[in-house]
């Protein structure tokens, strides 16, 4: 045999072997990680399907409690976007990452929800409780959903009737109720002074923490700024006031909203839209059209 | 001098044939390992068609259930107020982004009194799909009442 052929087979079968080997190790790593992409992607997915019925629930009972059980434990992390004149609605998005460290799944987009929430990316966590509430300003404009882990505990301090009460029938475990300030240990206090600083009998008013003051309008607002972190919470409550807009534009063009004066409502709304620092001033405005509804012939709520 | 030729010439061809053995080994397992990454990937599609077609069905009365379409006054019931289905029409742009990529189409049509047949288009996306739908009240609240009439919410997500 010559020696350029013994040369030419043995360089032929080595190269075709290692673009093989290339092959091989190529398309197993990108179903690896395409394999690992799409499990957080679905386990985005399987919390916002776990949370979609309890929001359809939002109307026919004004607030729900469920726990969440994820398939493995979960970094979870939630983003807002705000309104624009594009996009009225804004969206939340949801990031999830696995123990197994890989890359954070495709976002899932939620335009309906509104989702409050604290620190859920710090830990993994299998288990989530969450509660929703219906926010009424003054109908029902959106329901607000309240997410925390499961092994984090709040403790309500002094609570008046109308949220113990709500609250204490839902049988939510991580939330206790005292009339002192004696909670279970590593649980959150919330009440006037303590670490989630609220007056929790005023339906107006601000809940501080982390020298932070958020203001809230309502019971489900104010269970929204005592679970969630601010700079969700304040994108959220524009979403919100941009809602109340496009509903004030629609109830006011049916026959029994033509006898309603919206304008304050929508001028207060349009304000909390730019800076939700305004959601007080909007109560009043609210107060005013519950007023109009109580006398109404034709009610619209 | 002449055999030592031949044995390597005999050597050399059956380090080839292993060699293309080898070759021939390998293309086998890439084409089982692409079949079971198709077998895996069309498991996931179909999980994913059965769990959007029970998000459809939760969302038939979930539509009815929005403040822009259910019955003012009547927000425990599972009705469509027409007033508002006939304003949400023209806001159906600024919505256009709730409903998810795989809701195609959302129409209200009264069915009952059959004279008055009225189509309201939540939202169509120009594309068509697979349809569910159920019967809902289509009320409207005036002065004088409220007057109801039956009506079908029909859903189009992809096929």
């Amino acid at each position: 045999m010559k020696r350029g052929q013994f040369e030419f087979g043995w360089i032929f079968a080595v190269i075709l072997g290692a673009v093989i080997l290339f092959l091989a190790f190529f398309f197993v790593g990108r179903y690896v990680v395409t394999q690992r992409i799409e499990k957080e992607t679905v386990s985005a997915r399987s919390l916002d399907i776990l949370i979609t019925p309890l929001s359809s629930l939002g109307a026919l009972e004004a607030t729900t409690a469920d726990l969440i059980v994820l398939p493995e434990p979960y970094r979870i992390e939630i983003e807002c976007k705000e309104p624009t004149t594009n996009e009225v609605l804004g969206f939340n998005a949801i990031y999830t990452l696995s123990k197994a460290k890989g890359e954070r799944g495709i976002p899932r987009r939620v335009y309906d929800k509104y989702l409050f929430a604290e620190d859920l990316n710090s830990s993994y966590n299998k288990k989530l409780q969450s509660l929703t509430k219906a926010i009424k300003l003054p109908w029902r404009v959106a329901d607000a959903t309240m997410v925390w882990p499961s092994t984090r505990t709040y403790c309500f301090v002094n609570a008046p009737d109308r949220i113990k009460d709500e609250l204490e029938s839902l049988n939510i475990s991580s939330i206790n109720f005292t009339s002192t300030t004696d909670c279970p240990q590593n649980s959150t206090k919330v009440c006037s002074g303590c670490d989630i600083n609220v007056d929790l009998t005023k339906e107006v008013g601000e809940v501080k923490k982390n020298n932070k003051e958020l203001p809230y309008a309502g019971d489900a607002l104010m269970l929204a700024a005592i679970f969630s972190e601010p700079e969700l919470y304040n994108c959220n409550l524009k979403r919100i006031a941009s809602r109340l807009q496009q509903q004030i534009e629609i109830y006011n063009s049916t026959e029994c909203g033509k006898n309603f004066n919206f304008e304050n409502l929508e001028s207060n709304a349009s304000a909390v839209a730019g800076d939700p620092q305004k959601i007080k001033d909007l109560w009043s405005a609210v107060q005013s059209v519950v007023a109009q509804n109580r006398y109404a012939s034709c009610k619209l709520f | 001098m002449h055999h030592v030729n031949y044995f390597k010439m005999q050597g050399q061809f059956k380090i080839q044939v292993m060699a293309f053995v080898l070759v021939a080994v390998l293309f086998l397992g890439v084409l089982v390992f692409l079949m079971f990454a198709q077998f895996q990937s069309r498991a996931l599609s179909e999980t994913a068609r059965i769990v959007r077609e029970r998000r459809t069905i939760a969302m038939l009365h979930t539509i009815t259930a929005l403040p822009e379409i259910g019955c003012s006054g009547l927000e425990t019931a599972v009705c469509a107020d027409t007033d508002k289905l006939e304003k949400f029409q023209h806001l159906e742009t600024s919505y256009k982004r709730l409903w998810g990529s795989y809701i195609k189409k959302i129409i209200i049509q009264q069915v009952y009194p059959s004279d008055e047949s009225k189509k309201y288009t939540i939202y169509d996306s120009g594309e068509g799909g697979i349809a569910y739908s159920t019967l809902i009240p289509l009320c409207k609240a005036t002065l004088e009442g409220t007057k109801c009439q039956v009506g079908r919410i029909e859903i189009w997500i992809e096929s």
